[in-house]
């Protein structure tokens, strides 16, 4: 292995008396690929930011290239070939690919005059490092997230980057795109640039990464070779503590109770021909990438889109969910893909994020509100799912990305809903709440709650999941069941 | 507990009402000291109740709007059209005669019918806004733009004038030292205040502004919500629009065109958040009065031109808006 190209030594970083980054250290070296781990708000991002030049540490100091520095400024790093993509990609969504890919360069020139056609080279330059194939007209909002995940990439390399963190990176990418990520990935690595890569996803870290850092409480617990640790170890690392990584069998349901069935059910643009079948009591499973209708299907049982042609019925009655309050009074429950935007009023609090699925059971006939039944409400559901920090007026804004999925849930539980649709259930949530998670849906599930979980997580499929339909092109490519349903039927399913 | 008094006293301490209500006695303290004998009289309380009534009820109307993510630029034309279409009907029927049981109900009867052209005023903003998706800043700058043309129609571009003695004689009613048209802009505040606060449509209102996306994911009809926020918007514009009319026994269609603004200031200095999703109508009563305190203050002063007084004005306004601004943000740490 070369020397190491950015080291930080004993870095500590506090805000307000709360310690961020306590003593850390850390090598990375050219060629490598090193992943951060930890749970949110453990100090990665932190740590991330310290090394971009957007916090500075109170004591510590940073090598790069042989040169020390107590703090950076953010010019600094990216004058020694740091470059950092994150996980919302800071792209121009209005502009062009080509205007994305060489406007950094542009401003960064300095001149008074823009030149389209040099900004053109720039970008085709870029575009090229990564054999990126896209239309440099196009506008980067009509492009998909993988798509834009390349043009950040490809935005990195304009300037001469020696070490690309990645904060998140495959987040929102499917199992194709990551491999696509990947290859782009390795041959970057041989040309020897150094990748910081942080993700939570288990099966990608062991993939990709050459050693792992683990951090906790804004300390770095153990740096060591990928190649040491195993899935027992990691969480440990991650969480401080052994978690139960249940191994119970998916819960099967009764098959002799059909809460919800749908019959060659199609809609427009998004899926046909759909047949599933929902038992009380299971939790069933929608697997397949993004854009193979997984959402749609999951979005349409819940009221939300025109169906063109099909039925569903539940408990053997046809129904007709033609809006979210018809999916309301039929007891349904969604919860959505993106809890900031479609499921979280951030700047309000835990309460009425709570109480807005059923203010009718909350308010008087004439409709007035009452607060206090609400908040004592709230309080049992942060002690039931154990959310935290655990007051009811905290600001939903406040929470970690587990936290908040619980009050997501808790809102449609406290709907007490007979199906509840789950798109998604823990993207972005760390590995500890992630588990108490599972363990939630398998409590409902066995007290007689049926749930339908669409997700492209596959080990997550696998682990709750008795049924799953496997959608592939807005088809149903694959129904599996019991000891079906492995990783490898998963993927091939949905290839 | 002690711990908890601490914390609380730090939160009241933040609240904009607190900023408003240390303002107002600064403002009450300065009078006092500045004009004795002149600003803390009942009198002059009177001409500063019946003069703000008019804005404040305006204001209560752009405030319900912000509150759910938008706002209402229409609310001056919808008062104005209804003050013209109010008049125009009383001369028309009332003409010279005195206040009787007949004209009290034709009085009566009018005001509904204005009212409830107001409302569907309201209510055709709301179904732009909410159904059709234009912005509430497009849509309502098209409809006032509307209005206004219609009521230039009705009046061939003049003011109404002489509106029956009958009904401006109402203007003059008084309970105490509070003059009708205040007491109806107290009345208006406090269903305000019991809508927002109390109601479970009040809540889904703040929440559509805080996130509609999550608000139409929780199975909020958020439509419905904003058809019924903008139809109160209208009600209340039309409410303004009969006691000005009440009060100047006149009507115009481009009249207090300058509310609007004002309006939306009034919103913003009593603490209601422009993107939605924060607000408090106790907030917009006290802004109004005390911005209608500082107006009548400055106007004692017959020496200092009406140039300084826009100056005075502005600079109060900005020096409120950037302390709401840092106070409000002070807490919020970068994600």
């Amino acid at each position: 292995m070369n020397a190491g190209v950015l080291s930080v030594e004993h870095i500590s970083k506090s805000f307000g008396g709360v310690h961020a980054l306590k003593d850390v250290s850390m090598q990375i070296r050219a060629g490598e690929v090193h992943c951060l781990s930890g749970e949110n708000g453990s100090g990665k991002s932190t740590l991330i930011k310290i090394i971009s030049g957007y916090y500075k540490p109170d004591s510590g100091k940073i090598c790069v290239d042989g040169n020390e520095y107590s703090e950076m400024t953010p010019s600094e790093s990216i004058n020694h070939g740091i470059q950092v993509i994150y996980q919302d990609f800071s792209l121009f969504p209005n502009l062009s690919v080509m205007e994305n890919l060489s406007i950094n360069a542009e401003v960064a020139r300095g001149g008074k005059m823009v030149s389209y056609k040099r900004m053109r080279e720039t970008a085709q330059r870029a575009a090229e490092k990564i054999n990126l194939k896209v239309d440099m007209k196009a506008k980067v909002a009509d492009l998909s997230v993988a798509d834009k995940q390349m043009i950040a990439i490809a935005r990195a390399l304009v300037h001469e980057a020696k070490v690309i963190i990645m904060d998140e990176a495959t987040a929102s990418l499917t199992r194709n795109e990551v491999n696509c990520l990947f290859e782009v990935i390795h041959q970057l690595k041989e040309e020897g640039v150094a990748i910081v890569f942080v993700s939570h996803k288990l099966d990608e870290v062991f993939e990709i990464s050459d050693s792992i850092t683990f951090f906790r409480n804004g300390m770095n617990v153990i740096s060591c070779k990928a190649s040491e640790i195993n899935e027992e170890r990691f969480s440990y690392y991650m969480t401080g503590r052994e978690i139960q990584l249940s191994q119970t069998k998916p819960l099967k349901g009764d098959s002799t109770r059909i809460v919800l069935e749908t019959k060659n059910l199609t809609v427009e643009g998004a899926f046909e021909d759909v047949n599933i079948q929902l038992y009380k009591g299971e939790i069933f499973g929608i697997a397949g990438q993004l854009g193979s209708g997984r959402t749609e299907l999951a979005m349409t049982l819940f009221g939300m889109a025109d169906i063109k042609k099909g039925e569903i019925f539940m408990e053997g009655e046809p129904v007709n969910i033609s809006s979210v309050t018809k999916a309301k009074e039929l007891k349904i429950g969604y919860v959505p893909e993106d809890r900031l935007t479609e499921g979280l009023f951030l700047g309000q609090e835990l309460v009425e994020n709570v109480a807005i699925t059923h203010l009718p059971q909350l308010s008087s006939r004439a409709g007035f509100y009452n607060k206090k039944a609400a908040g004592e409400e709230t309080t049992q559901w942060i002690e039931t799912l154990s959310i935290a920090p655990g007051k009811r007026d905290n600001l939903a804004q406040k929470l970690s990305g587990g936290n908040q999925q619980k009050v997501v849930l808790a809102k449609w539980l406290a709907c007490n809903p007979s199906i509840l649709i789950l798109n998604g259930p823990t993207v972005g949530v760390d590995i500890g709440a992630k588990q108490d998670i599972y363990d939630l849906l398998n409590r409902y599930a066995s007290q007689g709650m049926s749930i339908i979980i669409a997700s492209d997580d596959i080990l997550e499929i696998k682990k709750l999941c008795n049924r799953v339909a496997v959608m592939k092109g807005g088809r149903i490519n694959a129904l599996l069941c019991g000891d079906e349903v492995t990783e490898q039927a998963l993927v091939e399913a949905s290839i | 507990m002690v711990e908890k008094s601490r914390i609380d006293f730090k939160k009241t301490m933040n609240s904009p009402i607190f900023r408003i209500g240390i303002l107002m006695l600064v403002v009450v303290i300065l009078g006092a000291l500045l004009m004795p004998g002149k600003f803390l009289t009942a009198g002059n309380f009177t001409s500063i109740a019946k003069q703000l009534s008019e804005y404040g009820i305006l204001a209560l109307a752009v405030f319900i709007c912000m509150l759910s993510g938008g706002i209402d630029l229409s609310v001056v034309y919808i008062a104005n059209l209804c003050g013209i279409i109010m008049g125009t009907m009383l001369s028309k029927t009332i003409g010279n005669s005195d206040f009787n049981g007949s004209t009290a109900l034709m009085i009566g009867v009018f005001t509904v019918f204005v009212l409830i052209i107001g409302c569907a005023c309201g209510a055709l903003n709301g179904i732009l806004i909410g159904k059709l998706r234009v912005p509430a800043m497009l849509a309502t700058l098209g409809s006032g733009q509307l209005i206004l043309g219609i009521s230039t129609v009705i009046t061939n571009g003049q003011a109404i004038t002489g509106v029956p003695t009958a009904f401006t004689k109402l203007a003059g009613i008084k309970i105490w030292i509070f003059p009708l048209n205040f007491l109806v802009f107290i009345l208006c505040t406090f269903v305000m205040y019991i809508i927002i606060s109390k109601t479970s449509f009040g809540l889904r209102t703040l929440l559509i502004g805080s996130n509609s996306k999550a608000a139409f994911f929780s199975g909020v009809r958020n439509n419905r919500d904003l058809t019924k926020v903008y139809a109160i918007s209208g009600l209340l514009a039309a409410i303004s629009g009969i006691i000005s009319t009440m009060r100047m026994s006149s009507a115009k269609p481009d009249y207090g065109t300058s509310y609007i603004m004002f309006s939306i200031l009034i919103c913003v200095f009593g603490g209601t958040d422009p993107n939605g999703g924060k607000g408090n109508v106790l907030g917009i009563a006290l802004a109004t009065i005390v911005l209608q305190m500082v107006a009548t203050l400055m106007n004692m002063f017959q020496n200092l031109s009406t140039f300084y007084r826009d100056i005075v004005w502005g600079a109060l306004l900005l020096t409120m808006l950037i302390l709401n601004y840092i106070l409000d943000n002070r807490h919020v740490t970068k994600r």
